[in-house]
């Protein structure tokens, strides 16, 4: 079976299985971890297009994902928007503004470390003008009133938001899948390897930069409505916290670079082993959970730089020559 | 609109400017000498306060004495950080892992304070606390600051003078300027590297010691002394120490100005989308020879 096939059906099969079991076998509460857990996993997704395909190292993406949550909750209190329309507008807002951040960014050629910090200083912009911008009520924020039904995009029980949050997850997820696989996928590894090189067997690195950055800039805006149509709240802390934007990365980074599946598996692996830490850490004193979580980014980095899936398919490398010789 | 404020505001800015500026030099130099963006560096300044905080506390000791512990401790400490963890990623070469790595460390550091300590603001209630010395007719600075901006313009001096006039500093200089060259030389990188981290986390540990009289702390403060010595590198160029004095001062200035006239919030978006212009139209910062590139 083509690697292509293969991968979407990995996915597909995850996904169903979790639809169709989830609401039996997870409690309420569990419901909602999971549902969180796989946001985290839309936006790490996302955000891995960019850093992970492409070497594109974006500290911001908050502000992606904060803006799609701002546009589509704006939209639906101010003027009554089902967060239906309002979550293609918010991708073609966040879209657009990472098309100016890649226009300008890619045009002035800036260094990696340069791009890291151009976008965490825009992810404090965008915290300090929800803060005082009188359209996102500063810090009091947003509060979405309630209204369930799946035409406002809000749900009575957890088992909605999951099936929301796992459509989202497969849309993501899968679109990756398709990159990865595809020549765009391909040149662009390529370029994350050597720029100069892509450059001059011919691939047009600058467009291709700008392409992926508005592509990782729209799919950020989805996992930020589903948190805010789940919270029924938006405000600056929640939509452009800068330590949330730190952690994107890390969940790809943890579950591998550049692989489809990567920051899904982290973010599926870290929020788990947080949740299941939580309540014997807390018992020792606050803080101690974003400890293990530093501590286990930094265990990533020095012993397997490329995450989880790297790690096995480095284990399975090894093993399969063999196996197959036999064969 | 009442101008009497803007020398007041100019005054209080440049020596502000100034203790940005011993921040901004400890970034400069890691990011100089080994292309690391250390985005840990404000956890450092935030350990150094706590540690400052807990001699005076226990020893009773004047404020501004307790560098003589910060600046050691912080300095092994960092020596340390680039030996365990910084080094062994630093050598397998690529741009991005240091950057995720300081992060990790960010995380740890501040949340090993959060629980050791608790998450509490705390401050120094010193006798410099509220002093303040008139300096002209209408310019009032405060004691704290002062004595802040002259310690900070000190070390700036004899940093320079190292990086100048010694031995060391002349292979610091080296490796920054031409990597791949220094080793075939003689200069042993590695040593260099760890020589330009303790100082860094040492500039660190002084500026520790020359807030803790005045500027109250939490163990979320060093994120905020980070962005601001990322927003000075960025103003002056990456890796030019020159570059970060004068970019500390406009910051600190247009700081200092712009909250007279403006609201908080204004008056940072107003700093931050500067920054932002500086780093797409002159990447290189405002003042960059050329020399060391981002």
């Amino acid at each position: 079976m083509k690697p292509l096939w293969r991968s979407l059906g990995i996915l597909a099969a995850l996904v169903g299985a979790t639809a169709i079991v989830g609401p039996y076998a997870l409690s309420e509460y569990q419901l909602q971890v999971l549902v969180q857990m796989l946001a985290v996993a839309c936006i790490a997704s996302a955000w891995n297009l960019m850093g992970g395909f492409t070497g594109l190292f974006s500290l911001g993406h908050i502000t992606f994902v904060g803006l799609g949550a701002y546009v589509s909750t704006l939209l639906q209190v101010r003027s009554g928007l089902s967060p239906w329309l309002g979550l293609p507008l918010a991708m073609l807002l966040s879209g657009a503004l990472a098309a100016v951040v890649g226009l300008v960014s890619y045009r002035s050629r800036l260094s990696h470390a340069a791009l890291a910090l151009l976008t965490m200083v825009l992810a404090q912009l965008a915290f300090v003008l929800a803060f005082s911008l009188d359209i996102t009520q500063g810090m009091r924020g947003i509060s979405i009133p309630l209204r369930p039904g799946l035409t406002q995009m809000q749900f009575a029980t957890g088992r909605g938001y999951l099936l929301l949050a796992l459509s989202m997850v497969a849309a993501i997820v899968g679109l990756c899948i398709l990159i990865r696989h595809s020549k765009f996928g391909h040149r662009l590894i390529a370029l994350r390897e050597n720029e100069r090189v892509a450059e001059a067997i011919g691939i047009p690195t600058f467009r291709y930069k700008l392409m992926v950055t508005i592509i990782s800039g729209a799919l950020s805006a989805p996992g930020g409505v589903l948190v805010a149509q789940y919270t029924l709240f938006v405000d600056p802390d929640s939509a452009f916290s800068i330590f949330k934007s730190l952690e994107i990365p890390i969940y790809a980074m943890v579950g591998g670079l550049g692989s489809a599946f990567g920051p899904l598996i982290g973010a599926v692996l870290m929020s788990t082993i947080i949740q299941l830490l939580r309540p014997v850490l807390s018992d020792f004193g606050a803080g101690l959970d974003q400890v293990v979580f530093g501590a286990a980014l930094i265990l990533v980095v020095l012993l397997a730089p490329r995450g989880i899936t790297g790690y096995t398919a480095a284990l399975l490398r090894r093993w399969k020559p063999r196996h197959e010789a036999v064969a | 609109m009442d101008f009497s404020l803007i020398p007041q505001g100019i005054v209080s800015g440049l020596l502000l400017g100034c203790i940005y500026a011993l921040v901004a030099t400890g970034l400069t130099m890691i990011f100089g000498v080994m292309r690391v963006l250390n985005l840990a560096h404000g956890e450092f300044v935030m350990l150094g306060m706590y540690l400052a905080y807990g001699i005076v506390v226990a020893t009773g000791m004047d404020p501004y004495l307790s560098w003589v512990v910060t600046i050691p401790a912080l300095g092994l400490l960092g020596a340390a950080v680039y030996a365990g963890l910084v080094g062994p990623v630093l050598r397998r070469g690529d741009e991005n892992s240091p950057i995720v790595l300081t992060v990790g460390l960010l995380l740890v550091l501040q949340n090993l304070v959060v629980f050791f300590l608790t998450g509490n603001v705390r401050g120094l209630s010193s006798a410099y606390q509220f002093m303040s010395i008139k300096l002209a007719p209408i310019v009032i600075v405060s004691v704290p600051l002062l004595i802040g901006a002259i310690g900070s313009v000190v070390a700036t001096v004899l940093l320079f003078l190292f990086l100048r006039r010694t031995e060391m500093g002349l292979a610091l200089r080296a490796v920054a300027a031409r990597p791949g060259s220094a080793p075939l030389v003689g200069i042993n990188v590695q040593h260099v590297f760890i020589v330009a981290f303790s100082i860094s986390s040492g500039c660190a540990g002084l500026a520790a010691t020359l807030l803790v009289p005045a500027y109250p702390f939490s163990p979320i403060t060093g994120g905020q002394y980070t962005l601001t010595a990322l927003l000075v590198v960025i103003l002056g160029g990456l890796g030019n120490y020159a570059g970060a004095l004068v970019g500390a001062l406009i910051l600190g200035v247009t700081q200092s100005v712009a909250v007279l006239y403006l609201s908080d919030g204004v008056a940072s978006s107003v700093v931050l989308c500067m920054v932002i212009a500086v780093l797409l139209l002159r990447p290189q910062g405002l003042f960059s020879t050329g020399a060391v590139r981002a």
